[in-house]
């Protein structure tokens, strides 16, 4: 008796697995049909030649890609070790040339600019005018964060990254993306350009320290907080931050006011 | 007899199993499959791989320990127990030469604790000094690196 359980079992397993291996190849359900005799009647419908998509399909893979081969030898790289042709520089980081020199119409600084959620092509603001008056700063303290220099990262210290906009502070916004554009900022003649935060960034867990909230720059009286690379970002005023403009230090994500 | 016989078999061959099991894991615990997606479209698949953290770098050996990508240069934070790194710089060290190559875009996921832990906002887990590389160059092409650290040095 206990043999004939084992058996079964046995024959069950082999049976499963075999259909688990003919389910992904897809094949023999495919060409099943194929085989099938065709009804007397519908002769000409058998001539046709059904059954060559099934084997063709049940061949090709799932999505028109290239096959996938697998290699054991050194990556292949060729194409990238190549001597760059010029257009292969690294990302412009600098402001184009309307927005540096060309002094501003009165006009342009009056307007709102483009409307939020105009894609753009993700760049560095211009270099910015420095507050004068540094004795005036003040430091809002982080008031979820007490720590050491970068305590809020473990003691790993945070190094901007200069291929993404606020050297990747804000989220991973790579300068060759084109992205929504959430507010712009007209100061000094300049445009600065600002785009949404991204969560779990370490710009986010400032946000969330403060209590602030994000919103498109534009609009007065907010908050408008400066980050590193020449980013900002704008939120709605709060009990701990008020209306004006800070500065981020990433070492203890705290605002410091200008 | 007989029945013990049968008995002791089935032991033998549950235990042969589980040792197949175990020694196949163990082997491809400190490896990982690099896939390196082409600018023309074309793929290749590297499993076998070798991890390794040195440093403040990533180094991806290819299976035949010629080619080494080094990844160096990011900016790190925590998400939780994970790391995620923006890196800015890659280089290809074949031959002992190091290569650099035009950087665009990337994201590197770690997972340095004793648990395993999900990405945020997704259901993949990391295990355990698991590794997730999805770096873009600068003429296309894309390299997903997923696996085991199989060593960290200083």
């Amino acid at each position: 008796m206990r043999r004939f359980v084992c058996a079964a079992c046995i024959a069950l397993t082999i049976a499963s697995t075999t259909a688990a291996y003919a389910q992904p190849r897809g094949g023999g359900g495919r060409t099943a049909p194929a085989q099938r005799p065709a009804p007397a009647q519908r002769s000409a419908p058998a001539q046709r030649p059904a059954p060559a998509p099934a084997p063709a399909r049940a061949a090709m893979p799932a999505t028109p890609q290239m096959p996938v081969a697998s290699r054991t030898g050194g990556f292949q790289l060729n194409r990238d070790l190549a001597p760059a042709p010029q257009r292969m520089a690294p990302p412009q980081r600098t402001a184009p040339p309307q927005r540096t020199a060309a002094p501003q119409p009165v006009a342009a600084v009056q307007q709102r600019g483009r409307p939020n959620g105009t894609q753009i092509a993700v760049r560095n603001n211009p270099p910015r005018q420095m507050p004068g008056n540094i004795a005036t700063r003040r430091r809002i303290n982080n008031p979820s964060f007490h720590g050491s220099a970068w305590g809020w990262n473990r003691g790993v210290t945070w190094n901007a990254a200069p291929t993404y906009w606020g050297g990747g502070f804000w989220g991973a916004l790579a300068f060759s993306a084109a992205a929504a554009l959430f507010g712009e900022l007209m100061s000094s003649g300049q445009t600065y350009e600002s785009y949404a935060v991204y969560p779990d960034s370490p710009g986010a867990t400032l946000l969330a320290n403060y209590q602030l909230m994000q919103t498109p720059c534009g609009p007065p009286d907010l908050v408008v907080i400066w980050g590193p690379e020449g980013s900002l970002i704008c939120a709605i005023p709060n009990d701990i931050v008020g209306t004006g403009e800070y500065d981020v230090d990433p070492s203890t994500l705290t605002l410091v006011s200008e | 007899m007989h029945d013990m016989k049968f008995r002791t078999l089935r032991l033998y061959s549950a235990g042969a199993l589980a040792m197949f099991i175990a020694l196949s894991s163990s082997i491809a615990i400190a490896k990982g499959t690099v896939r390196v997606d082409q600018h023309d479209g074309s793929v290749q698949r590297y499993a076998g791989s070798v991890i390794r953290v040195v440093g403040d770098t990533i180094r991806v050996f290819s299976p035949d320990n010629r080619d080494t990508l080094i990844i160096s240069h990011a900016a790190c934070s925590y998400i939780g127990e994970i790391q995620r790194c923006l890196p800015y710089r890659i280089a290809f060290r074949r031959n002992g030469t190091d290569h650099p190559i035009g950087f665009d875009h990337g994201s590197v996921y770690l997972n340095l604790s004793a648990a395993a832990q999900s990405l945020p906002r997704s259901s993949t887990e990391l295990p355990p000094n698991g590794v997730l590389v999805f770096v873009r160059t600068a003429r296309g092409t894309s390299i997903a690196v997923h696996g085991t650290i199989d060593k960290v040095t200083p």
